[in-house]
């Protein structure tokens, strides 16, 4: 079932393609398998996840947890800049429990566009997008506790 | 009428009067103000949840942009609970005994008189700014409340929403300004005088589950400090605090 159903050959040609084309990212979803790579200045990332289920045809932006969510995130995306937790809190990725996320991996955001909003103390705090852009990474779980200047998103 | 720091502004209906703080304040750079409603159509809680808002009752948001770091806001939802406990106290004078609840709610006889939520902002000229929402049940208290609810006129019927709104706004002003002189401790001690269950066992309801243990105290920052049963002792930032239920 998650046997990976493609192969290194296939691996190459797209790595190929993404060279030719002169593209950074190419994502590829087949079956229950999600194919992403993206190519750095001289190097090739292959991430390879199990696709959430059929109804993520929807949806098919990677969820928090899938490697681009790694702390080490940011060194595969040269350029990119982290948003840091203005405060100590709990993070939560949605206005409300049930209300869908802010934002997600893929979403484009203008500057300050709200990512997410850190509490403590009853205190909501929304974070702003330092910048418009892309968003590549998110670093943080919902509900999860975040210390102050921990990484939260990259945008590129 | 002197409402101190906070210029006042008083409006009819509004959705929510945290939302018109925040227009305001990002709107433009401007000192503080404190907006008034008579009702809020669409008041709310903490992570959604409703704040009912019938005429008769306090509904207040205070805004300014505090001489302290973003970092620290959350440390103004200790302020805005003491404004309150202090008006209370003053307002019922021996009738009831108020105590404050961490982190931002205030009881009266064990039963809730006010919402506390604040919100940050941030100003045209990118400064950040804090909208202290404060509602303060006077003629009423809601009904049906997972806890039980009180309202100020049922032991203090003189009490009216100008009196209210005046020395709530000359607390926050002391407080704030000593505050962002003199940092957090003297608040916190202010604060610990007043709280509830202090020393006694509770029960934190966070987001993945709950946790037991003493209430041992306040950090440095304002979080709950949780002496679990394996001695060990946890940090709370956010959350909701209860006394056990009885067994």
């Amino acid at each position: 079932m998650t046997k990976l159903k493609v192969d290194v050959d296939t691996v190459r040609e797209l790595a190929n393609l993404l060279v030719d084309t002169g593209l950074t990212e190419i994502e590829i979803e087949q079956d229950d398998i999600k194919l992403r790579l993206e190519r750095k200045v001289q190097q090739t990332v292959v991430a390879s996840v199990p696709a959430p289920a059929p109804a993520a045809q929807a949806a098919p932006a990677a969820a928090p947890g899938t490697p681009a969510a790694a702390p080490s995130a940011a060194d595969a995306h040269p350029g990119s800049t982290e948003v840091l937790s203005p405060m100590v809190g709990t993070a939560y990725v949605a206005p409300e429990p049930g209300a869908p996320n802010f934002v997600k991996v893929g979403d484009t955001v203008t500057q300050g566009q709200t990512l997410l909003i850190i509490e403590a103390m009853k205190t909501m705090n929304p974070v702003p997008a330092p910048k418009a852009g892309k968003v590549v990474a998110v670093l943080i779980e919902n509900e999860q506790p975040v210390e102050y200047e921990q990484p939260l998103f990259l945008i590129q | 009428m002197s409402t101190g720091r906070f210029h006042h502004v008083a409006l009819g209906d509004v959705g929510s009067t945290n939302d018109e703080v925040k227009v305001r304040l990002e709107m433009a750079d401007q000192g503080g103000l404190v907006v008034t409603a008579e009702r809020q159509m669409q008041g709310r809680g903490r992570r959604g949840r409703e704040w009912t808002s019938p005429a008769g009752n306090l509904y207040s948001s205070f805004g300014f942009c505090p001489t302290v770091p973003l970092a620290r806001f959350a440390e103004l939802s200790f302020i805005a609970a003491l404004g309150v406990a202090e008006v209370a106290t003053e307002v019922l004078q021996d009738r009831a005994a108020v105590r404050c609840k961490w982190p931002n709610d205030v009881l009266a006889d064990g039963a809730k008189l006010s919402g506390i939520l604040l919100e940050t902002a941030r100003t045209p000229a990118g400064r950040d700014a804090v909208i202290i929402g404060i509602g303060v049940n006077i003629a009423s208290a809601p009904t049906g409340t997972p806890y039980p609810a009180f309202a100020l006129s049922t032991l203090a019927p003189e009490t009216t929403v100008q009196r209210v709104l005046a020395m709530l706004s000359l607390r926050l002003t002391a407080w704030t300004e000593t505050w962002e002189r003199q940092g957090f401790a003297a608040v916190r001690r202010a604060w610990l005088d007043m709280a509830d269950g202090l020393g006694k066992p509770v029960v934190a309801r966070l987001a993945d589950g709950e946790l037991h243990g003493l209430f041992e105290g306040l950090d440095d920052d304002g979080a709950l400090l949780l002496r679990q049963d394996d001695d060990t002792l946890r940090r709370i930032t956010a959350g909701d605090v209860f006394r056990p239920p009885p067994h």
